[in-house]
């Protein structure tokens, strides 16, 4: 063993088996290719799901609004904070002849602002911040129009941990109820300190789950990774920790990975660092920072809660908590997160959301650190995302059904059976009201 | 340029002639620059900038992050640059990442300094 493994290893045995319901055998991806099946996840999945549409942040305070175009026409939504402080979703539709009410200059672009009513742009039909109807032009030229009740259409909508959620549905469960116990654990991290976002979005040619699946497991990174690791494959198979030291956990429909990592750095001492060379670890040791984080964890966040690394591994760096049906939420120990959202367009194509959130740094060295881990992660995401291209590719040409998923990919394994049994339940549930 | 707004602090001018490429305001035209330029340039750039680089975090940590004056906005934008062009110097060998493919991301959220 190396050192690495042989610090970090725990001689568990596999995960899988624990799990019964998930069952060992070869998998099918016709879940990622077949047109079909998409129609139906639409509908059942992502038309029924509670998802994550934005931060508590980019609704600052009463009459604060912002756009969402939900990928693959899903929606065009509005949110907005109240009068009453909480936050509002509604179509973003005029109740007049279906005009797209709020948006600036191109119809298609997500806009955001501050006012007090919005203006239709086509007729001059007002809407409060609710969504509901509040000026009709020439109200009396209409006939028998039940003002009252015009509205853009609402949707359901809550706040959690400083995440907003909208519902599709008609009527949702309570959005703590859909996140269960488990998630709501998250309410106890500081989410409010950390304000400082870097945003990034991209278009990839892969269906969605391709792309969960690919930061679901630890069996990828010597490879896809290698060259930040080392040019040499089988030696940089032996810098990754062992197999045994990462933890999972599943509370259907979400689930947890806990994941490993270097330790940080202590305080540099003057001339410590020696010359420049061409060596990137002399890079990160120069501005204090990595993939994993700032070698000086910003103070002012306060002690990590408790419920963090519930599996108490060794040498922990993160918890990748994902939230059925497309949001992980990473939560680092070095004070800062990151989101990661999957929105599908088509069968074989997806927009992939990546938000890092930081405490504003305080100095140019807390800052360069910041720029450093955001270029990092993106640097290893477009790393990730060529992948999932080419396995679509390989997907789509039917050559091969069946696959084989290991241990280490048990979370693959959970997130496709729970992804097909939602759509199960809710066509059972369909077929049965029906 | 005139005495009175130098594009650098002076104990830096050597590397004024990086500021027009390189002390860019966001990260996408930074990025579009390292793709843009040559292995000899981004060596080049590192050469330059990775030996004063420890001496000029110290020195902008004395300034408030929130508030630079434009000489020193532009040094903190060459240590940015520095980062990027570090992962093609130092790990890829080449200005975009191997086997990226077309893949891309948009940048729709940064910080405004």
């Amino acid at each position: 063993m190396t050192q690495i493994q042989e610090r970090l290893a725990t001689g568990r045995g596999k995960w899988t088996p624990e799990f019964p319901e998930l069952g060992t055998e070869p998998v099918s991806y016709d879940d990622c290719t077949s047109p079909e099946f998409f129609k139906r996840e639409r509908e059942a999945v992502f038309r029924q799901a509670w998802l994550y549409v934005g931060r508590s942040e980019q609704l600052p305070r009463k009459g604060s609004y912002f756009t969402r175009e939900l990928p693959g026409k899903l929606a065009s939504i509005v949110i907005t904070r109240g009068l009453d402080g909480k936050p509002n979703a509604f179509h973003n539709v005029c109740a007049h002849r279906g005009n797209k009410v709020v948006w600036q200059e191109h119809p298609q672009d997500e806009s955001s602002g501050f006012c007090r009513e919005f203006h239709c742009k086509y007729h001059g039909w007002r809407y409060g911040l609710e969504g509901k109807v509040s000026h009709v032009t020439n109200e009396g030229e209409f006939f028998d129009l039940p003002k009252e009740t015009l509205r853009m259409p609402k949707l359901a909508c809550e706040e959690f941990a400083g995440f907003i959620f909208v519902s599709l549905a008609e009527n949702p469960p309570p959005l703590r109820e859909f996140l269960g116990e488990r998630i709501c654990e998250l309410e106890q991290y500081p989410f409010d300190k950390l304000t400082q976002r870097y945003g990034f979005r991209a278009k990839i040619k892969g269906n969605w789950k391709l792309a969960v699946d690919s930061v679901s497991e630890w069996y990828h990174p010597p490879y896809v990774h290698a060259r930040f690791l080392d040019k040499d494959i089988s030696k940089a198979e032996k810098l990754v920790p062992p197999i045994d030291s990462y933890h999972y956990d599943l509370f259907s429909p979400h689930m947890l990975t806990s994941v490993p990592g270097p330790p940080q750095l202590p305080a540099r001492k003057p001339g410590e660092l020696g010359p420049a060379v061409n060596d990137q670890k002399w890079v990160y040791r120069l501005f204090r920072a990595g993939l994993f984080g700032p070698d000086d964890t910003p103070s002012d966040i306060g002690p990590l809660p408790e419920f963090l690394n519930p599996g108490e591994i060794k040498s922990w760096s993160n918890d990748q908590y994902w939230l059925f049906p497309n949001l992980y939420v990473q939560i680092w120990g070095r004070g800062f997160y990151i989101t990661y959202q999957y929105w599908p367009e088509t069968v074989n194509s997806h927009i992939y959301d990546i938000d890092i959130y930081f405490v504003p740094p305080k100095n140019a060295q807390e800052r360069l650190a910041q720029e450093l881990i955001v270029d990092s992660t993106i640097e290893f995401a477009m790393q990730d995302v060529n992948t999932i291209e080419a396995t679509q590719s390989g997907l789509e040409t039917g050559a091969t059904r069946q696959f084989h998923l290991s241990d280490q990919e048990l979370l693959i394994r959970a997130f496709h059976k729970t992804n097909r049994d939602a759509i199960a339940a809710y066509e059972a549930e369909k077929g049965e009201t029906k | 340029m005139t005495a009175e707004t130098p594009l650098l602090p002076s104990q830096f001018a050597e590397l004024e002639k990086y500021v027009a490429v390189w002390a860019l305001p966001t990260r996408q035209e930074r990025y579009d620059v390292r793709l843009s330029k040559s292995m000899d340039e981004l060596d080049a750039y590192y050469q330059a900038v990775a030996p004063r680089a420890e001496e000029a975090i110290e020195y902008l940590n004395g300034f408030d992050i929130e508030d630079l004056p434009e000489p020193e906005l532009n040094l903190l934008r060459l240590l940015y640059s520095l980062i990027l062009v570090s992962y093609a110097v130092n790990v890829f060998q080449q200005p975009s990442i191997p086997d990226s493919g077309a893949a891309f991301f948009e940048m729709v959220a940064e910080p405004a300094f």
